[in-house]
């Protein structure tokens, strides 16, 4: 990361344009390896080439070239995952319409964003970049590997990862639309309606244009349907090619959606923050929907008030897959310790709670495959802790993506900005208002 | 106004020696009569100059006879017609009249004033489904229709060079159909050089309604893309053969897209960060359009992905000002580490200083062929934007290829623009020093054959018996309805600073560009609001102790002003 | 595994089905037995501390157990004193995106006479959430102008606010910013200044008026003169004016504490910084002042882009370092319960364990003068204390038993018994 920094200082001698590595030799020694899907392995060594953990043993022998770094006495474990959050993109919701499932959070990514090297600070190396929660059907969102210091944004999209989409239930699409702009959904029924109709004219769109295709085989004077992105969408869903990732918080709403979902076929599901999924944690286990929850996040609107945060425990014990998310650019510093709190709240095993941070989330986004346990064949996205990750006094130390040091405690510089402005004073104040509500950013407009 | 051509040495660099800051004036040289009548003769010939015929050439005491809005001869000896007018330009340099990639000049901004950003939808419009028009997706409509030959801009962005221009429609994302524009011409339909050059994009959201924010433009962007393609292809097969087939019904944004799907058309994107330049690229290589960019500052880390794709560029000639020598030195902190964080900081502001005036050298060490484009330009600039680059690397021959045959040649008109010579259109600069000298002023500009010649006045004559300075009671006419505030000018001789204060906003922003020439008075400032700002300009007479004018707000619309003064600035 | 749970429900329902619908606290002579007590100003010691009409009646190693205590095992686990949260709004909101379950924000800048005790919710279902986790005591703080009004500490047990007021009341003022107030803040440098001044001037006014007010009023007590007017605002100024209370002062920014200390000097008063987010930047400074900080939420973003990322984090511990004397706030409604986690991270990051625990009990207790009733485990102090089964700021930690007052908390809040209805629902996916 230093070196991303010196890179930048001394730009003007340097050739412009040449990206950073993004993958890169790492080799770890000697730390107490957390596997995850495995045992942990004290003393342990994990090697990673070319992006790519390839052997986890004790002592292996640097290659040749490759860095070696000395975790002995300190805890490695698989890089952090949130299965929602907001950072790195220029816009959160395009709240001027109930349905706009064809805009995508990849499309608007912000490189420079400082939330992303924080995240990195806390030893998060993937987040899900999430569409906010005006709109009942809101956008794709993007998988993004935490890159930090790759200046093309198409740089921090993880390729390869699922398609994903950001559904909304309850009261933001209700007060967005129903009493903003006076039309569907101002109610529940409204939101069931909205998701409804969507699909079926998409069921419809995707009908018309197969008969289409099919036709213009034989007629070359068949004339093709009106093309339409949002349609396009939503008939991809309807495929199977996208995961739903629903905001939600009361328990009918949830079941609301899993009952919508069963009659058109769709299975990918997994909802967001779900705060009363502990009350239909039965039904969520029984459908195969995850849940990604707050650890103790409740109580700041009505529909949360009847919140546990026992949540976590209760759906894990129950058999849905869980994790805990940050939907926040502070929260996001310490997922580690909001997986902690499960054991306050709970009980649950220190294995459970590393999972609701790695594998849980990386099997949430489709991504489980690749990441989110330390397995050879893995990608290198490792965080490093100097205490066991879900004590109290767990320090980061390090943080690697694709085997590429993104956040190293002891040789980052404070100021970490990719860019800085010319023109701004020195001493800039500026003091944050509570980022408490990303998922409504863009629609003060509606909320005044 | 009176001519007074003169020679201040220093003229463009402001601030080099405290000196006052100096006005221009600028006037078509009476070479034609007044009204309707027929100019005496529209052959003239510039004499004992120095002729940069294209960039790296070079030819001492040449003629250049211009005759009908043509360069006939460029030459030493070039004969002299007996109907010309002499241009006496010994010592002077001669240059191709300058061509900025994508300017406004011509283009007044008369849209319908709106409020800024996070609003709401207006009265009976679903945000979700407006009109295309207050989306801002009108990429059927040329600037053509737009064009205002007494809008103000156009002779200042002649004044130091330009002579033609890329011109789009204002607007949101898609305004329209931008055409290469000369920046001459007594009515509209004589400005136009060539149309439909370019479909003109920019990441501007519409207000309030769909698409509110980059997400949904982008979206959008891909809609219209795909939409068109599929229009495209059934319209081709229509043509064909109709009979038996729906009559194709694409709207007009769609069918203005046909001609960027099958890339007969370029789009000009205005990417003023390399952030949107990444994102305009991402388009194009997800849809396979041709792609310009323009207005491009601080590019460099998208540099190496504009070189792979082979997408041109005109980079934004305004640039940060160089701090002033004589700024006072910010306080040494008593505490050491925060010192040593304040040391640091203004290192790596240094460093982004230095990362803009060196984006033109980059660029050319690079291999990225460039233009260089003038929406942000403030014209009065140009002279210390050129000076900077100069100073940063890059070379006059680099610069004058990108003010010139660059420009020339990615606009397609190679062949009528760029150099000078024989059979080329007369559009000409003439300085009195090399253009990479910092020094240098341009003395004429000749546009189409038709000749102005820049004069250039002291300031202190300039505002001579004029009181600039106090405190002034404003009001401005908006749609909205009328508010106003206290506008505060302190200074004399050329050298104005203020700030203005807004009752609504309910806060005082410093002022920029106080100039004071005659009895006009001009400023802006930065305003701005819910995470957006834009450029307020300001140009009134004076009239005593009132002045009226007009105000005018971003791409928001122009509005009439008024102030009285009250008294001394505080 | 599911036979374990259920039999370990089956239990707790049991005992719960025992103790009825409606779990009250309980008071009377208790004795925890064989415990590590951590008493936070003296040694550690491992005994038996025995709570009698609300006070730890007797502790240590030699501590006999009374015939009539109901005997708690103390084995293995810790005996805290509990925790004061420096400065919530717990009692003052319920919803946070309902404002008329907020009570912590009243119309105009000059309220110093709006008592934050009046509007303290006793019921809030807030309330026993946050205390199962170890926080006993807390600040309960209006905010949102120049006077805000008047905070009050208090008990997170009671039925009236009377029966939750723990002895301590300061009047707040937010401190004129010269930060901005987020991203939308467009005001110029200069309006910020401008602004802030303003106020300053405001406040400087104020103090002359109150000067005034508590001049004639004592004279008229005296006998001489008439009665000032009605002036509730000056009213409840007079005290801080004099220097006989102490005033909170909310300040952030590093030119702002500063420009506070300043003032604070130059009015005599007696004052206690809460925010400090920037005192690392100016540490020196405060300690000569020698005046106390509650800083927090330590688990909070940096103020500026270009700042280290662990600033929030290592700010108690690097004021702590300078000579500053600190105490930490959760700044929470519904996460008050989140001070001990606050002050984890504080540890970890330069306070350390003993420094990060004084920061949460006997600090604050100091600061607010009621030190001599809690903030630590002594014989004769009120026992205000919790039993827990490690380290409290450690997630992991369970916290089996909270007293206030000697009042034992029922094993009980809202969100634990969401748990135990819903862990095993019944009936599950078929009725």
């Amino acid at each position: 990361m230093k070196n991303i920094l010196l890179f930048l200082l001394v730009a003007c001698l340097v050739q412009w344009g040449f990206a950073q590595p993004q993958t890169g030799d790492l080799l770890i020694k000697n730390g107490t390896v957390i596997t995850v899907t495995g045992a942990d392995l004290p003393g342990t060594d994990v090697l990673i080439q070319k992006g790519k953990i390839t052997r986890i043993a004790k002592n292996i022998a640097a290659p040749t070239g490759v860095k070696v770094v000395d975790a002995t006495g300190q805890f490695v474990m698989p890089g952090i995952i949130d299965a929602h959050s907001h950072i790195a993109i220029d816009a959160v919701n395009e709240a001027t319409s109930p349905v706009t499932a064809e805009v995508w959070t990849g499309d608007v990514i912000d490189p420079y964003a400082i939330e992303i090297y924080h995240a990195l600070a806390g030893g998060v190396t993937a987040v899900h970049a999430m569409h906010g929660s005006a709109n009942v059907i809101g956008g794709q969102c993007q998988t993004l590997k935490l890159r930090y210091g790759q200046m093309d944004p198409k740089d921090l999209i993880m390729e390869g990862a699922p398609r994903t989409i950001k559904f909304a239930l309850g009261e933001n699409p209700m007060r967005v639309h129903g009493t903003g702009s006076g039309i569907h959904p101002s109610t529940r029924m409204g939101v069931e309606f909205v998701i409804r109709e969507a699909l079926s004219q998409a069921r419809n769109y995707a009908t018309a244009w197969t008969t289409y295709r099919e036709k213009v085989k034989r007629d070359p004077k068949a004339a093709p349907p009106a093309y339409n992105e949002r349609m396009e969408t939503l008939a991809a869903i309807l495929k199977g090619d996208i995961i739903i990732h629903c905001h939600s918080y009361r328990a009918d709403e949830i079941l609301m959606l899993m009952n919508v979902c069963k009659d058109f076929g769709i299975k990918k599901l997994c909802f967001q923050h779900v705060n009363e999924g502990y009350k239909v944690a039965p039904e969520l286990a029984a459908f195969g929907a995850g849940a990604s929850v707050f650890s103790d996040w409740w109580a700041y609107k009505f529909e949360v008030y009847y919140s546990t945060s026992y949540n976590a425990a209760i759906l894990t014990r129950n058999g849905v897959v869980t994790s805990i998310n940050s939907d926040d650019a502070e929260l996001i510093r310490h997922l580690y310790h909001e997986a902690a709190k499960t054991q306050r709240y709970g009980g649950l095993t220190d294995n459970e709670a590393l999972r609701l941070i790695t594998i849980n989330p990386a099997t949430q986004l489709g991504i489980e495959k690749r990441v989110g346990s330390i397995e050879v064949g893995k990608e290198g996205d490792i965080a490093i802790f100097s205490h066991h990750p879900l004590s109290v006094y767990a320090v980061p130390q390090m943080t690697i993506v694709d085997g590429v040091v993104r956040f190293d405690i002891h040789t980052d510089p404070a100021d970490m900005r990719l860019e800085v402005d010319p023109k701004e004073k020195i001493t800039p104040t500026l003091f944050r208002e509570g980022d408490q509500d990303r998922c409504m950013q863009d629609t003060e407009f509606i909320r005044q | 106004m009176k001519q007074a051509i003169t020679q201040g040495s220093n003229f463009w660099r402001r601030g080099c020696f405290g000196l006052a800051l100096l006005a221009l004036a600028m006037q078509p040289l009476l070479l034609r009569a007044q009204g309707n009548e027929p100019p005496v003769t529209r052959t003239f010939v510039l004499t004992g100059a120095t002729v940069i015929p294209a960039p790296g050439q070079k030819l001492e005491n040449t003629r250049v006879v211009v005759k009908n809005g043509l360069i006939t001869a460029v030459a030493a000896d070039a004969a002299i017609p007996g109907e010309a007018k002499i241009l006496a330009a010994d010592s002077m340099f001669v240059y191709a009249g300058f061509i900025s990639g994508l300017s406004w000049a011509g283009v007044p901004s008369k849209d319908e004033p709106q409020q800024q950003g996070r609003q709401r939808a207006p009265e009976g419009v679903i945000p979700g489904t407006p009109p295309d028009k207050l989306a801002g997706i009108t990429p059927a409509q040329t600037v053509n229709e737009f064009l205002d030959p007494e809008d103000k801009a156009i002779g200042e962005l002649r004044s130091v060079g330009f002579t033609a221009a890329l011109t789009p429609p204002r607007g949101k994302m898609l305004p329209g159909q931008g055409s290469l524009i000369l920046l001459a011409g007594n009515k509209p339909d004589q400005m136009p050089y060539r149309d439909h050059l370019a479909v003109y994009a920019q990441f501007v959201p519409a207000a309030g309604v769909y698409p509110a924010t980059p997400l949904g433009l982008m979206a959008t962007w891909k809609n219209l893309y795909h939409e068109a393609t599929s229009g495209l292809e059934y319209e081709k097969r229509y043509k064909t053969s109709p009979a038996d087939m729906e009559r194709p019904m694409y709207p007009e944004k769609v069918k203005a897209f046909y001609p960027v799907v099958d890339k007969t058309q370029p789009v000009l994107f205005r990417t003023n960060d390399d952030k949107s330049a990444f994102r305009a690229l991402a388009l194009q290589q997800e849809l396979g359009f041709r792609l310009m960019l323009a207005e491009l500052s601080r590019g460099q880390a998208a540099l190496g992905k504009i070189k792979a794709a082979n997408v041109p560029v005109f980079l934004s000639l305004d640039l940060p000002e160089k701090p002033k020598a004589d700024a006072k030195k910010p306080e040494i902190n008593p505490n050491p580490e925060i010192q040593a964080e304040n040391d640091s900081l203004l290192k790596r502001q240094e460093a982004a200083l230095k990362q803009a005036w060196t984006q033109a050298a980059d660029f050319a060490k690079a291999g990225v062929p460039f233009g260089f484009s003038t929406i942000e330009l403030k014209p009065k600039s140009f002279q210390d934007n050129v000076a900077l680059m100069i100073e940063n690397g890059l070379t006059e021959a680099q610069l004058l290829t990108a003010l010139t045959t660059e420009p020339a040649r990615l606009f397609g008109v190679s062949d009528v623009m760029g150099t000078v010579e024989k059979g080329k259109m007369a559009n000409l600069v003439v300085m009195d020093k090399p253009l990479s000298d910092p020094k240098a002023k341009v003395k004429m500009v000749i546009v189409d054959g038709q000749v102005f010649e820049i004069s250039t006045k002291k300031a202190g004559k300039a505002d001579a018996g004029v009181k600039v300075s106090g405190k002034w009671d404003y009001t401005v006419e908006s749609p909205q309805g009328s508010n106003g505030g206290v506008l505060q000018l302190k200074g004399a001789d050329g050298d104005y600073s203020g700030t203005i204060y807004n009752d609504r906003m309910g806060r005082t922003l410093d002022l920029s560009d106080v100039s004071v020439d005659g009895k006009q008075l001009s400023f802006s400032y930065e305003a701005g609001g819910n995470g957006r700002s834009f450029t307020v300009q300001v140009s009134a007479t004076l009239n005593g102790e009132t002045m009226e004018g007009t105000m005018s707000v971003g791409d928001f619309g122009s509005f009439p002003f008024k102030a009285t003064r009250t008294g001394d600035p505080d | 595994m599911k036979k374990t749970l259920s039999l370990a429900l089956a239990a707790l329902w049991l005992v719960g089905g025992l103790q009825a619908q409606m779990p009250k606290a309980r008071n009377g002579v208790f004795a925890i037995k064989n415990a590590t007590l951590i008493t936070v100003t003296q040694d550690t010691i491992v005994g038996n501390l025995v709570i009698r009409n609300g006070l730890i009646a007797d502790m240590g190693a030699a501590a006999a157990i009374p015939a009539d205590a109901e005997v708690i095992d103390g084995t293995g686990k810790f005996v805290y004193p509990g925790l004061i949260d420096g400065g919530t709004l717990i009692g003052l909101q319920e919803l946070r995106s309902i404002d008329l379950t907020q009570d912590f924000e009243e119309v105009g800048d000059i309220s110093p006479q709006m008592q934050a005790l009046t509007a303290v919710n006793p019921n809030s279902a807030l309330i026993p959430v946050n205390r199962a986790g170890g926080v006993t005591t807390a600040l309960t703080v209006p905010s949102g102008s120049l006077f805000p009004g008047t905070a009050a500490l208090i008990n997170l047990h009671g039925y009236t606010p009377e029966q939750m007021y723990a002895g301590f009341k300061i009047v707040v003022i937010e401190f004129p910013s010269t930060g901005r107030n987020g991203r939308f803040d467009r005001r110029s440098e200069e309006d910020i200044q401008k602004d802030a001044d303003k106020k300053v001037k405001q406040i400087n006014d104020l103090w002359d008026e109150v000067t005034l007010y508590a001049k004639i009023d004592s004279a008229h007590k005296a006998g001489k003169g008439e009665a000032p007017a009605y002036r509730p605002d000056l009213a409840a100024l007079v005290p801080v004016v004099k220097g006989e209370a102490s005033l909170l002062v909310e300040v952030n920014a590093a030119s702002d504490i500063l420009n506070a200390l300043k003032w604070i000097k130059e009015k005599k008063v007696k004052a206690v910084l809460t925010g400090v987010a920037e005192g690392w930047r100016v540490a020196k400074a405060i300690a000569d002042s020698g005046v106390p900080v509650i800083t927090g939420p330590v688990l909070s973003l940096p103020t500026r882009d270009s700042d280290r990322y662990d600033r929030p984090y290592a700010n108690a511990g690097a004021m702590k370092a300078a000579g500053v004397t600190v105490a930490i706030r959760s700044s929470q409604a519904e996460n008050v319960r989140n001070l001990a986690f606050n002050a984890g991270f504080a540890a970890a990051y330069g306070l350390g364990t003993q420094g990060a625990l004084e920061a949460v009990t006997i600090v604050p207790a100091r600061i607010f003068g009621v030190d001599k009733q809690i903030g630590s485990l002594e014989k004769g102090k009120v026992a205000t204390l919790f039993i827990a089964d490690g380290d409290p700021f450690e997630s992991k930690t369970q916290v089996t038993h909270v007293f206030i007052g000697g009042w034992l908390m029922p094993d009980d809040n809202r969100q634990l018994g969401l748990y135990r209805e819903f862990l095993e629902r019944d009936p599950g996916l078929k009725k």
